[in-house]
């Protein structure tokens, strides 16, 4: 889905992650999206074919949950409001719990384009 | 191309096994899976993967699990998508089908000889490695919902299946397709596969290859599969007992079954010459009428009227019977023909016809190892068995049948309880006792 990723030698370092994790955390919160009791995964993009697959393959609780909490976050929009500091999604819940499905489709696809132009030769 | 057939195995499925005498044993690898192979001269081969894991084995609460089993063959696995294993089978030019029996689930490749390796990974991945992923399992119970309903509109599987559920209530009498009320889920399935995909329960056969040669590739294929235990069931018992099934056909269906043999036993290969006595079927294109007793009673009655026999042989326990269709004014009469022809049997058999029963006979059994699909359906049953029986041993067998052995077999068929199923316009059915 992206370009170049350092993300993991970032992880593996502990002087580059003691650098770069307090700028991820203000990121983080001037994106805002969990002020309104979203996670990361919810704001992705959805209109893609891979994400729209991904979500079609979601369990169904997942499903539900993912939107209660879009009416949540269109409800606090609505009013001008965002939740109070208890009622915000705490960094420990913002799980990726959309990411492993859509690596799985997006490899899926990948496969297919591959195989669509493949050259085949007799032995 | 992926192709799936579940209706050929119901209404025909007669393997051709010997239980005693001639059989050599079947090689088997170290976690106790079976490889037959029968190495012919055509230029293409076959694979098997055989599980004993057939409806006969489904829990009493989890009806049509193989159904969703048999299904699921060729689904993402560990190693390769399902979208790979259909492409790369295209193309090495092969064809992959499924097919579920009573007592056992198939999945068979067809390729050319120098693929027989490749396919057998995937049988290796297919087994312990399948994933029945969620998302997958909503395609496959579609799948399996349009295979029912096919079935339904079909009234020969229909009176097959009723046949066998009357016969046998349980076990071999569980029917093949999934009912409307098939409670099943992948976890379901996962633990099906874990209980059933086992070393014991697995057997690998091909036609093409050499067995040796096939032993090896089987070797490294299934070395992580757990050996398991074979499978355990109850011995079958025969009840016997009357069907109405209500079915807004033109035509009227009347079958009526006795308890038969046991495949491979001397029994069966009597009731196979016993089943070509009775006839029924038709040996010239468009000839109105044979020599056979049914046959002629058949033309006698007319508007199109069938009346055959058959029998069908199990791992212990086997159905014969007769088979009557024509209009619903006549059926009555078919059946009563079809019922008194066996009675007739049972009293004495001619040597004339005698002969040219033996004759069917043997011929039929010879050209079932013409064939591959048939061939593969052979071995696959005597792996199951545990011994190899070849033509010849099969035909030598057929040999040993005495015209007074077939009048016996009738009159000990006519013995037990029938087993009649009738399907149609009930109300203008015959019950099953006005028969004899």
């Amino acid at each position: 889905m992206s370009g170049i990723t350092f993300v993991n030698q970032v992880k593996a370092s502990k002087f580059l992650s003691g650098m770069l994790q307090p700028v991820a955390n203000a990121f983080v919160n001037a994106a805002g999206y969990r002020q309104l009791g979203l996670r990361y995964d919810d704001v992705l993009r959805e209109e893609t074919d891979i994400i729209r697959e991904a979500i079609n393959r979601l369990p169904e609780q997942e499903g539900y949950e993912r939107v209660f909490r879009m009416k949540t976050a269109f409800q606090y929009s609505l009013s001008h409001t965002i939740a109070t500091k208890e009622n915000a999604l705490k960094p420990e819940d913002d799980i990726r719990y959309l990411t492993p499905i859509i690596d799985e489709v997006a490899a899926e696809y990948a496969e297919k384009e591959d195989f669509n132009n493949i050259k085949s030769f007799s032995k | 191309m992926l192709s799936i057939s579940s209706a050929r195995k119901t209404m025909n499925l007669v393997p051709t096994i010997l239980k005693a005498g001639y059989a050599t044993a079947i090689t088997k690898t170290s976690n106790g899976v079976k490889v037959a192979a029968l190495d012919e001269s055509s230029p293409a081969a076959s694979v098997s993967l055989v599980i004993n894991a057939g409806a006969r084995f489904e829990p009493k609460d989890k009806a049509g699990l193989s159904h969703f089993v048999k299904n699921f063959g060729f689904k993402n696995n560990g190693k390769r998508s399902a979208f790979r294993i259909t492409r790369e089978t295209e193309l090495v030019g092969g064809v992959l089908s499924s097919d579920l029996g009573r007592e056992t689930v198939t999945f068979t490749a067809e390729c050319l000889k120098e693929d027989v390796p490749y396919f057998v990974e995937i049988f290796g991945d297919l087994v312990s490695q399948t994933k029945f992923n969620e998302h997958e399992f909503h395609a496959v119970a579609n799948e399996v919902a349009a295979e029912c309903t096919v079935a339904e509109a079909s009234p020969e599987v229909t009176v097959i299946e009723a046949l066998h559920n009357a016969a046998f209530r349980n076990g071999l009498g569980n029917p093949i397709y999934a009912a409307p009320y098939s409670d099943i889920t992948t976890e379901d399935l996962r633990k099906f596969a874990v209980d059933n995909f086992v070393g014991n329960k697995i057997s690998l056969v091909a036609t093409g290859i050499s067995e040796a040669e096939l032993k090896s590739l089987a070797d490294s294929a299934f070395s992580n599969v757990a050996s398991g235990s074979a499978s355990v069931t109850e011995a079958t018992k025969y009840y016997g007992g009357d069907v109405r099934v209500a079915h807004n056909s033109p035509v009227g269906h009347v079958a009526v079954a006795f308890q038969g043999a046991a495949a491979g036993t001397p029994d069966f290969y009597t009731a196979q010459v016993l089943r070509s006595l009775l006839g029924g079927d038709r040996f010239v294109k468009w000839s109105t009428s044979g020599v056979s007793p049914l046959a002629a009673a058949a033309s006698k009655i007319g508007h199109g009227a069938q009346i055959s026999a058959f029998n069908f042989g199990y791992s212990d326990a086997g159905l014969f019977g007769v088979y009557a269709q024509a209009d619903h004014e006549s059926v009555t009469e078919a059946a009563k023909a079809a019922v008194a022809s066996l009675k007739a049997a049972s009293k004495a058999v001619s040597a004339e016809e005698f002969k040219r029963a033996l004759a069917q006979a043997k011929f039929e059994t010879a050209s079932r190892f013409e064939t591959r699909a048939s061939t593969t359906e052979i071995l696959a049953a005597q792996a199951i068995q545990g011994q190899k029986v070849d033509a010849s041993e099969s035909l030598a067998a057929l040999d040993k049948v005495q015209a007074g052995d077939v009048s016996k077999l009738a009159a000990k068929l006519l013995s037990s309880k029938p087993t009649t199923v009738v399907l149609g316009k009930t109300s203008e059915l015959p019950y099953g006792d006005a028969l004899f």
